[in-house]
């Protein structure tokens, strides 16, 4: 009996954590405000009332897409070994993932005011892959570990 | 949801990775489910039980809290 899990091929998962490194150093320097270059590009987007037609900022948009995409690629591929059990074990890492971001998020709303909450957000999008992969990927060691 | 498949793999002389190639699964999901730490599908239940060539009751059983 074949399901689709809508997962991808295993070696989209080695590609993900080459393309991680490099997005995620942009994501975080533009985070913390490191001094990188910047490359205006005219943009026309959803915002500023209905339609926003000005510059976009090339070097961030690309981070993070680059950085959805490399996390989308490490979380979404299967195991190498991959069946029912670790189907079971993905549902329960994306169950705990979410409880997690939700806490954290909550904690947010609470403490965290202003611009800096908006940029919070932001990072809680990525947060949620992130929290999702180690958890995952944590649970997968520790039982391989056990048939060693 | 406790079961007899490791004494059923003694009884045939296999390992659990020959069992895992033959229901289609890793060897890791053959060690939990032995060590009742993963409940299988009825799918996988059914596959074990013919892999043994036995009913799948009288590999897998109900306990009193399941």
């Amino acid at each position: 009996m074949k399901t689709n899990n809508y997962l991808l091929p295993y070696s989209y998962k080695k590609v993900g954590m080459w393309m991680f490194l490099p997005f995620a150093a942009v994501c975080v320097c533009r985070f913390f405000n490191v001094n990188i270059p910047e490359v205006k590009i005219p943009w026309i987007a959803i915002g500023d009332g209905l339609f926003y037609n000005g510059e976009a900022e090339l070097i961030t948009m690309l981070g993070m897409l680059g950085l959805l995409v490399s996390l989308c690629f490490i979380a979404l591929s299967r195991e190498k070994d991959e069946d029912e059990m670790t189907g079971q074990i993905r549902m329960r890492s994306f169950v705990w993932s979410l409880w997690f971001t939700a806490i954290i998020l909550a904690l947010a709303i609470l403490f965290i005011m202003g611009l800096d909450f908006l940029a919070f957000t932001c990072a809680a999008i990525y947060l949620y892959f992130l929290v999702y992969i180690l958890k995952f990927n944590f649970t997968m060691k520790s039982i391989r570990r056990e048939v060693k | 949801m406790k079961n007899t498949v490791k004494v059923e793999r003694a009884i045939k002389d296999i390992t659990q990775q020959e069992l895992a190639t033959a229901v289609g699964v890793s060897r890791q999901t053959v060690n939990s489910i032995e060590a009742g730490g993963y409940i299988p599908s009825g799918v996988l239940v059914l596959k074990i039980a013919r892999y043994f060539g036995k009913p799948a009751e009288s590999i897998f059983s109900l306990e009193e809290n399941d």
